[in-house]
């Protein structure tokens, strides 16, 4: 399998903190987070591996080609148009959670919509581009930010901060029952490989998923799976996690490097997730405009013999943005957030129904 | 017999032709050779032909041999002689330094030019340590010659075509035929005969005109001087193009990290290499974000550093008049002047610049408050990282990202930035050259990545 | 005379971009030396009913050229009922803003610890520039008088206190260093009490002495240890390898300079039994001073002497805490993880604290009697 798949799949790993997803897990960690993770990784693993056989199986073909192939034109219209939807509204939720971190954090003073626009800026020109230039960026980026993950990560395993003693008492309620946000949000990580959908036009050789490879996701995902419940448990104390509105920004705050020139992990911990998240909502945002392109394209509005409707597009989802984060609280925001992964959950398992049925229909 | 007459009504009409369009230039030689019975006629311009070898080719032979039509064998069969296809083409000839025999009604080309143009020189633009420390020439033929002799291998290529309409300057494209990828040859040769300038006297123009972005930042060909560079590109597949005139060569396809080798790489042990290649790479990490952080870090978020260096840059800053964004602005302006000028200094001031730049601006400003300790050392730090990279054209388009990141960096601290270096990122990876992508890292084995699989 | 719009664009872009440059305002951007650096912040409590808090800030003034002059220290005072309102006001006594991004050190009046101190912790924890890694300190008699020290061997730019608590400073085992962090944490938590370090400084204020801390039990009366106590605690709880014994067996006086030392404990509950708190001592270390020759075939004995004098003084300790209900040392929390959780673990463990006896040992193993015998 590629590499640039598993970039896919990383970033979404990586990302979850910035959807809020420690926050909904915190709430739930005296009413059964703890199976609620085991039963998510299976079935996150399950999901992962479904999607990539059925797209392994159409090399080069990405799934608004197999809608128009395979199923009537108005089914394939409102499919797609949902999942542009869908994916608008995740890397939406990324973008807000992000620019309330960075009003909150790093620069107060700075009127949020100022903050909101700068980060559009890029994100416009970043998801007009085409769809290998978005993998070569990512990439890259993925490349710069992975030594300062490992170091952050060790620090707060070896931390002196860190009580076992805490992670102990969580594992205590290891007998309460699953809840059902609280499986859909700790699926959210292993759910990178849904962006197979667009990208999947660029993978044209054939390629192969084997159990090594899903070893590997599955080995990744369960262990940042474990430390982003687990960690902030640890350093900041079992009951009094859930005061804390933001539980990664406060553990990374409580990490100090002694002998380096920036004193505050808080910093580093920020500026690496403004790259993370930024590729995070590129990679969404492109695969929800990529979809919009292929089901609507006005061929009459042209300028200078280039066609507007990406722009238009790109217009429509800077100004709900734009919108939308004056508009929300931050309890909505987590609120939101909550049932939007709830039925991230539901309506990915109604894809599979698609699926099998494109798959049929190929076959005949 | 109709054509014989008309080539013999048009040989003579053609000199007079010939003679009358280079009338005015005074260096025009029209000479009769007369002994006997043989009479020719020699047409040339004085200035661009080599007279010595014209005696010896021409001349001699002609008051040697007996007979005339001995002399005409004699001429038809030396090597030097060009075809002849239209007047046009033999004024053209001339004008590079070819002589033109009228025997028998015959008109004769040859090609005895002079060149004082092919000294080999020095490396003086990208010097190494070790490794070749000739260059190439300013003459076309001696550059070839430089290269086949350090590539002995049948399938090099050489196609030879002309290029600007008042110059007409002759062209070489190089390439090695087994590994040279095709559609990158064929679009390079689509492009050549697509522009037309009128006067083209570098590579590096050809360089702007090549490229489809008539607006643009970044080099997508690598403008180089050195042979062994030249070699090892094309035994990787690309294409080299050599002018007339022009002391470096052009290479396509070419991508980012071309740009941050060096040929000392090749010379070194692994472990030096790729610490210097390391060290590279800070350098042009550094000289990117150094002043955007400065301005980042001391107007938006000063608790991100230590306690001590926060009040050290305090510290330092009293009493400068202005903000830190237009102090670091002013200090990397003079920077600039400063490695501006010194391309251009005469000889004889070399040594005040030296003093005026280093001793006095620094000292002199940090004395006056009208800049900060640490900013200095940092605009320095900067300027010395710059030049770390190996070539030129990267590093001038290095210094004017620089500029944008911290227009950044004055707007949104920190995140503008971060932001502003993902932006960066997103432009080159968006860049193409002649098909290669611009900036995508090679993981996998050079062969597999440029095999132009689908990814 | 009609000049198309096109022409115009390019001249009217650049001259937005140029005037866009002359204004980095109203987005936070502030020049360090327009910024003052608050160091660490001071509560004490006044009689004052309506005014009830007094806020004390240190601020530090930047020099021109550190290696000339020390760094000078300002101080801002303001009595108030609430921290934002002090300091909202205090801000309109200095010209430059008040930045809090380097506030490392927080130090409580003595007289605070009789009143909540979660309402004061919260409106630290609540912002979000006061770092989550700040050392938490009681200062006695008041914070203002510990803050208002500035101790001669400080240097320029280095603030005695952060030296103090951040071990690369000074390393001793008779300072206890809690981080913001960690005192939220242990107020909130049930089965952990948080433990705080004791500032005094000295009549000219010209020092600043910590060797003692308090315990602030949940809702109980603070409870003072004394230094010996103090060290004991940062030994139990492994937050410090480098402490001295002093060991007096009838005539013989020496005391053993200890380089490692782990603590474990464990929790036994067998039914029928009662319930038994096993804590386990390692150390090892060499001799540091002695008031007789000491003979290097008897170091174990000398061992044995030290680790009995040890299990004394930590069994009296821990009997003391336990007599006083409090826990510093998380005893509570262990229970907790490793009893599956039903509505009643917190109310058996603390039916189970009263009874629990103290089994302790501790192995001090001597290496050398040092460079002499």
């Amino acid at each position: 399998m590629s590499r640039y798949f598993f970039y896919l799949v990383f970033v979404n790993m990586v990302a979850n903190v910035v959807a809020s997803v420690p926050r909904i897990l915190m709430g739930y960690r005296k009413e059964g987070a703890i199976i609620s993770i085991i039963v998510s990784f299976c079935s996150g693993l399950i999901f992962c591996y479904i999607v990539t056989r059925f797209f392994n199986s159409f090399p080069g073909k990405g799934l608004p080609e197999l809608t128009k192939k395979y199923l009537p034109r108005w089914i394939s219209f409102i499919i797609l148009f949902t999942f542009a939807f869908t994916w608008y509204i995740a890397g939406l939720i990324t973008l807000i959670t992000f620019s309330f971190l960075l009003k909150r954090f790093l620069t107060p003073d700075m009127p949020l919509l100022l903050i909101t626009s700068i980060f559009l800026l890029f994100l416009s020109y970043g998801i007009l581009m085409n769809s290998k230039s978005v993998l070569y960026t990512i990439e890259f980026v993925l490349l710069c930010c992975l030594p300062v993950i490992f170091i952050i990560t060790l620090k707060a395993y070896t931390t002196s901060a860190l009580k076992w003693d805490f992670i102990r008492e969580s594992f205590m309620y290891i007998h309460h029952p699953p809840s059902f946000t609280a499986i859909a949000a700790s699926t959210y990580l292993l759910l990178g490989g849904f962006n197979l959908i667009i990208f999947n036009r660029l993978f044209k050789e054939k390629q192969q998923i084997n159990w090594k490879n899903m070893i590997f996701i599955g080995f990744t995902g369960g262990s940042i799976l474990a430390t982003t419940y687990f960690i902030p448990i640890g350093v900041l104390g079992f009951d009094a996690v859930g005061d804390i509105v933001y539980p990664w920004i406060i553990t990374s705050d409580a990490l100090r490097l002694e002998f380096f020139i920036i004193d505050r992990v808080l910093y580093i911990f920020l500026l690496l997730y403004l790259a993370i998240s930024f590729v995070s909502v590129l990679i969404h945002w492109h695969v929800a405009l990529e979809l919009l392109k292929s089901i609507m394209w006005f061929k009459h509005i042209k300028w200078k013999k280039q066609n507007l409707t990406p722009y238009l597009f790109t217009g429509l989802f800077c100004l709900g943005s734009l919108k939308a984060v004056t508009y929300l609280t931050e309890y909505q925001l987590l609120e939101y957030t909550g049932y939007f992964l709830n039925y991230l959950f539901c309506s990915f398992a109604v894809m599979f129904g698609l699926f099998l049925f494109i798959k049929r229909r190929a076959k005949a | 017999m109709r054509s014989n007459n008309t080539k013999k009504r048009t040989s003579s009409e053609t000199l007079d032709w010939l003679s009358e369009e280079l009338k005015s230039s005074l260096d025009l030689v029209q000479k009769p050779l007369h002994m006997d019975e043989k009479h020719a006629e020699l047409l040339y311009i004085k200035t661009v032909v080599d007279e010595v070898q014209l005696h010896q080719l021409v001349i001699k032979p002609f008051f040697e041999l007996g007979h005339i039509q001995h002399v005409e064998s004699y001429l038809n069969s030396l090597p030097n002689q060009q075809e002849i296809t239209s007047k046009e083409q033999i004024l053209l000839e001339m004008t590079k330094g070819s002589v033109i025999v009228a025997i028998r009604d015959d008109l004769l080309l040859f090609d005895i030019k002079k060149v004082n143009t092919d000294t080999v020189i020095q490396t003086i633009i990208e010097p190494t340590i070790q490794g070749p420390q000739l260059s190439l020439s300013e003459d076309i033929t001696t550059n070839i010659n430089i290269i086949r002799q350090r590539y002995h291998k049948p399938s090099l290529t050489v196609e030879m075509m002309e290029i600007g309409e008042k110059t007409h300057q002759s062209l070489a494209i190089i390439f090695d035929e087994e590994v040279v990828l095709k559609d990158v040859l064929e679009t390079i040769k689509e492009k050549l005969k697509s522009i037309n300038p009128p006067i083209i006297q570098s590579t590096t123009e050809l360089h702007r005109l090549m490229n489809d972005k008539k607006r643009s930042l970044m080099p997508i060909m690598m403008v180089t001087e050195r042979t062994d560079r030249v070699v090892y590109n094309l035994a990787s597949g690309k294409v080299a193009i050599l002018l007339d005139g022009s002391h470096s060569t052009v290479l396509a396809p070419t991508v980012f990290f071309d740009f941050m080798t060096s040929m000392d790489d090749q010379y070194s042990s692994y472990w030096v290499t790729k610490s210097l290649k390391f060290l590279r790479y800070l350098g042009l990490f550094s000289c990117l974000t150094l002043p955007g952080v400065y301005v980042a870090t001391t107007s938006y978020n000063p608790e991100v550093f230590r306690v001590e260096l926060a009040l050290s840059f305090a510290g330092s800053r009293i009493g400068v008049p202005y903000s830190s964004f237009i102090e670091v602005l002013f200090m990397l302006i003079i920077m600039e002047l400063l490695t501006e000028a010194s391309i251009r200094l005469p000889k004889a001031v070399a040594g005040t610049a030296t003093t005026v730049g280093g001793l006095i601006l620094g000292t002199a400003a940090t004395e006056a408050a009208l800049a900060s300790n640490v900013m200095l050392i940092l605009v320095q730090a900067v300027a010395i990282s710059t030049f770390v990279i190996p070539i030129n054209e990267m590093s001038f388009a290095i210094r004017v990202v620089r500029y944008i990141l911290l227009v950044f960096a004055s707007f949104g601290g920190l995140a503008g930035l971060v932001l502003g270096l993902i932006g960066t990122l997103m432009y080159l990876t968006q860049l193409e050259s002649f098909g290669e992508p611009y900036f995508k890292i090679p993981l996998q084995s050079k062969e597999a990545e440029t095999r132009r699989s689908s990814l | 005379m009609k000049i198309p719009i096109q022409r115009l664009r390019r001249p009217f872009l650049a001259t937005a971009l140029a005037l866009s440059l002359i204004l980095p305002s109203g987005c936070g951007f502030k020049d360090i030396d327009k910024r003052i650096f608050v160091l660490s912040i001071g509560i004490d409590h006044t009689d004052n009913e309506k005014k009830p808090y007094k806020v004390i800030l240190k601020l530090a003034v930047p020099s021109r050229s550190l290696k000339e002059s020390d760094t000078k220290y300002t101080y801002l005072t303001k009595e108030s009922e609430s921290f934002s309102s002090a300091i909202r006001l205090l801000k309109t006594h200095v010209d430059k803003e008040l930045d809090f991004g380097h506030t490392k050190v927080i130090v409580f009046g003595e007289e605070i610890l009789h009143h909540d101190l979660a309402d004061i912790t919260d409106f630290f924890l609540r912002r979000r520039d006061i770092q989550t890694v700040a050392w938490l300190a009681i200062g006695t008699p008041t914070a203002e008088s510990v803050l208002k020290a500035e101790p001669a061997s400080e240097m320029a730019s280095s603030h005695a206190l952060f030296n103090l608590f951040d071990q690369t400073g000074v390393e001793s085992s008779y300072i206890i260093s809690t981080y913001l962090f960690d005192f939220h944490r242990k107020m909130l938590e049930t089965g952990i009490d948080p433990v705080l370090p004791v500032l005094r400084s000295s009549k000219n204020k010209k020092k600043i002495i910590v060797n003692s801390a308090t315990l602030l039990a949940k809702n109980k009366a603070p409870i003072n240890l004394s230094p010996q106590e103090t060290k004991l605690y940062n030994l139990m709880n492994n937050n410090t390898q480098k402490l001295d014994i002093i060991v007096k067996e009838e005539k013989l006086l020496y005391t053993v300079s200890i380089d490692t030392a782990k603590t474990n404990f464990k929790i036994i509950t067998k039914p029928k039994h009662k319930p038994v708190l096993k804590l386990d001592v390692t150390m090892k270390g060499i001799i540091e001073e002695s008031n007789q020759h000491m003979n290097p075939k008897k170091l174990n004995t000398f061992s044995k002497y030290a680790s009995k004098e040890v299990e004394k003084e930590i069994t009296a300790l821990l009997t003391r805490l336990q007599e006083r209900g409090a826990d510093p040392l998380g005893f509570g929390v262990r229970y907790k993880a490793t009893h599956l959780h039903t509505r009643d673990t917190y109310k058996e463990w603390k039916k189970l604290y009263s009874e629990i006896s103290f089994d302790v040992n501790v192995k001090v193993s001597i290496m050398s009697t040092g460079i002499i015998e």
